[in-house]
């Protein structure tokens, strides 16, 4: 980046290419989290056999957001009696402002990185961290019961999840060696089986916990209960109008993507197609950064996707069962597999390294494969009584049980 | 050091020190709270001026993420009222004054003889430099921090268990029958 | 010597430090400042173009509570328990940031290679005392009970 501003004089082509490198990404946290809100109306909508927005914008109601934006704008802003006034309005900044600067150590290309940092993940996860504070302030200053108990329920939430996230995010660095993260993208070019997910049995599980507790710390159900409709109003932003209240959703949806890009560049091979075995960028040029780019978002964006898949999808969890997931399975399993891939880089065999990487890459395809081809080949209705879909023809324990 | 970094140090430091007499001269608890998390913040940052970045990221996980979380939850836990506000007697001024002051002479005076801008030497440890001193060099004090660790978890067990006994419990007055 | 100031991780040399990498981080500061200052002004403006009424009532600003009227102070005590469980997830917090150089050190390639096939089992094995220890921790409090949210 700092090459195309060469024609300044040295302390201000770095800052020229800092200025630009920012405005891009701002553009792309503001523009994409309009796009997400969107989508979660467009998928929660399908899901419950709705249509979701269609009027606003023509064909798929595209334009909704925008016109959700401006109503936020133009809504009256209400400090509630006994709130903290100054804290209370300082509050979704300062959640925003965590979701974002995590951005700054994405590399969304080869070198196409805010900073570079050398303890990239590290810090991404270090200042995830700190959103909670934001929920915890506009929890306390609000002044409103609902509020003060979102905010302990986040604070205690977070905190809690943390520590097995940090724990799954070892377990990929011992392999790479480093907490560069676009180091770790580097290491994983060429063909999908040299993907961090599919190094070891270890980090295949690692992802998967890395993505639950990932969506728990972004207080995303079936962990948001932060928030739980049903339970606390809206929980930490009941007493939140207008832009306030919209600045909290982009800190949420800002973090929903930091934390399932860290995921893509951590386990899933980050800006890599995972079918060519070359490194676009050094082939193509300038085609073959915006080639990363395009793959990396499309990554991120699939498994926000599967956040709000999982949202519409799973009821929502109590607060102790929240805490005892936490406590009970997911901190003493992510201990076992740190351990686990620590054996495994010193006692397997390279027989045994080479044979699980190609088996379960090619294995998962051929599972995803499948199921993509039976989704496709079933019927679209089937009898009551019976599960639809790709689970057409199966039952569940309950199901034996009672004898259908 | 370009201007540009001088400027860039100037600004970080001055935000973390107005947080600071901020922490001061705040007379709300929870305020003051977070007059020392952006303080806490700008020092992280200057680690990064630095070039520490695995301080400087623990700096933000520790404090920011963890340590500050605790104390608002200890502040909205003792609580009561609406607003708890400190004040501090002229005999607590007076002495925090004199403690302050003998402290900056103190950093005054020994500052410019050590050797300063480490910033310009280049290489600085990162986080391999630091594993290799935890693993080898300083591996007595490495394990010895697990077993600290290990007290402090085995305190917090007590803590959590020492509360309630059923006769500790405050009594729920029943609301009176009808007759 | 062990404790060399240049480290070769599997990931290559770590680059030399430059000022001028870092300006992305505070220029993103600068950003998000002008961010929250933007949204400020432009709910000003709009206020001022009369586009966003501001009619407070004295039960609009009333805390709500589903619609009755506030019963008592927000400012209550909450259980301790959210306390408790967040200073133990501090400790296992702390503990994991002597995890982060072991990570990166572990299976690093080095330079001499007879060095590292000595120093990996030894890191491997200091490491396991790390965790074993805390894990102690760890089964204590679950047989205490601790765990179990009351």
């Amino acid at each position: 980046m700092k090459e195309l501003f060469s024609f300044l004089d040295p302390p201000f082509d770095a800052l020229a290419a800092a200025v630009a490198l920012a405005g891009i990404f701002v553009t792309f946290i503001a523009l994409s989290s309009l796009f997400f809100i969107w989508l979660e109306r467009k998928v929660a909508g399908r899901m419950q056999d709705r249509l979701g927005p269609t009027r606003v914008g023509g064909k798929f109601g595209w334009l909704q957001t925008v016109a959700d934006g401006i109503k936020l704008l133009v809504k009256e802003d209400t400090t509630p009696n006994g709130a903290d006034r100054i804290l209370f309005k300082m509050a979704p900044y300062l959640a925003f402002c965590a979701s974002f600067v995590a951005f700054i150590s994405l590399p969304f290309g080869n070198g196409i990185v805010g900073r570079e940092l050398s303890v990239g993940a590290f810090f991404l996860m270090a200042v995830l961290a700190c959103e909670v504070f934001g929920v915890i302030l506009a929890g306390y200053s609000s002044g409103s019961k609902w509020s003060l108990f979102g905010g302990i329920r986040e604070a205690a939430q977070v905190v809690s999840y943390e520590v097995p996230r940090a724990l799954c995010v070892l377990v990929p660095v011992v392999v790479a060696g480093t907490l560069n993260l676009n180091t770790m993208g580097q290491q994983q070019e060429g063909m999908f089986w040299n993907w961090r997910v599919f190094h070891d049995p270890f980090t295949l599980v690692a992802f998967f916990i890395f993505f639950i507790t990932a969506t728990a710390s972004c207080k995303r159900a079936p962990f948001d209960l932060a928030e739980a409709e049903s339970e606390l109003v809206a929980g930490f932003h009941t007493e939140y109008s207008g832009l306030r209240w919209s600045v909290f959703f982009m800190a949420e949806y800002g973090s929903m993507f930091a934390v399932s890009a860290a995921a893509s560049l951590l386990f899933l091979g980050g800006w890599h197609t995972g079918f060519l075995p070359f490194e676009p960028s050094q082939e193509w040029g300038l085609l073959g950064h915006l080639l990363n780019g395009v793959v990396f978002i499309g990554k991120g964006f699939f498994l926000v996707f599967v956040m709000m898949w999982m949202r519409w999808s799973l009821p929502r969890l109590r607060i102790d069962q929240v805490m005892m997931t936490c406590l009970k399975y997911f901190l003493p399993i992510a201990c076992v597999l740190l351990i686990g891939v620590g054996v495994w880089e010193l006692f397997a065999p390279d027989w045994l390294e080479s044979g699980w990487r190609y088996l379960s890459s090619i294995g998962s395809l051929l599972a995803i494969l499948a199921l993509i081809v039976r989704l496709l080949t079933a019927p679209l209705s089937v009898p009551k009584g019976q599960l639809a879909g790709a689970w057409t023809g199966l039952s569940t324990p309950l199901m034996r049980a009672s004898g259908r | 050091m370009s201007v540009l970094d001088e400027i860039l140090f100037a600004i970080v430091a001055l935000g973390t020190g107005l947080g600071a007499v901020g922490v001061v001269f705040t007379r709300n608890i929870v305020r003051q709270a977070v007059c020392l998390l952006f303080t806490l913040i700008g020092i992280s940052m200057l680690y990064f001026l630095l070039g520490a970045e695995f301080v400087g990221a623990t700096q933000l996980i520790v404090y920011v993420g963890g340590t500050m979380v605790l104390v608002i939850f200890g502040v909205m836990l003792t609580a009561r009222q609406e607003f708890v506000t400190i004040r501090a007697t002229p005999v607590e001024w007076f002495t925090a004054g004199l403690l302050g002051l003998g402290l900056f002479t103190i950093l005054a005076k020994t500052l410019p003889a050590l050797e300063s801008n480490a910033s310009e030497k280049g290489q600085l440890p990162s986080t391999g430099p630091i594993g290799v001193a935890f693993l080898t060099k300083y591996l007595l004090p490495f394990e010895a921090i697990s077993l600290h660790l290990l007290v402090v978890l085995i305190g917090a067990a007590y803590l959590a268990r020492a509360k309630k006994r059923p006769s500790d419990l405050p009594k729920i007055p029943l609301e009176k029958e009808e007759k | 010597m062990i404790l060399a100031s240049v480290v070769r991780t599997s990931a290559g040399v770590e680059a030399a430090f430059n000022l001028a990498d870092y300006y992305p981080i505070f220029i993103f500061l600068i950003l998000l400042i002008a961010f929250a200052v933007g949204t400020l002004v432009a709910s000003q403006i709009t206020y001022l173009l009369g586009l966003k009424p501001y009619k407070p009532t004295e039960v609009k600003l009333m805390p709500y509570e589903s619609g009755m009227d506030p019963i008592g102070s927000a400012r209550m005590q909450f259980d301790v328990k959210f306390y408790l469980i967040a200073i133990l997830f501090l400790v296992f917090d702390l503990e994991l940031l002597f995890l982060y150089p072991w990570a990166v050190l572990a299976y690093s390639d080095g330079a001499d290679p007879k060095w590292v096939e000595v120093f990996r089992r030894m890191v491997f094995w200091e490491i396991i005392v790390f965790i074993a220890l805390l894990t102690i921790g760890f089964v204590y409090e679950w047989r205490k009970g601790v765990f179990r949210w009351r």
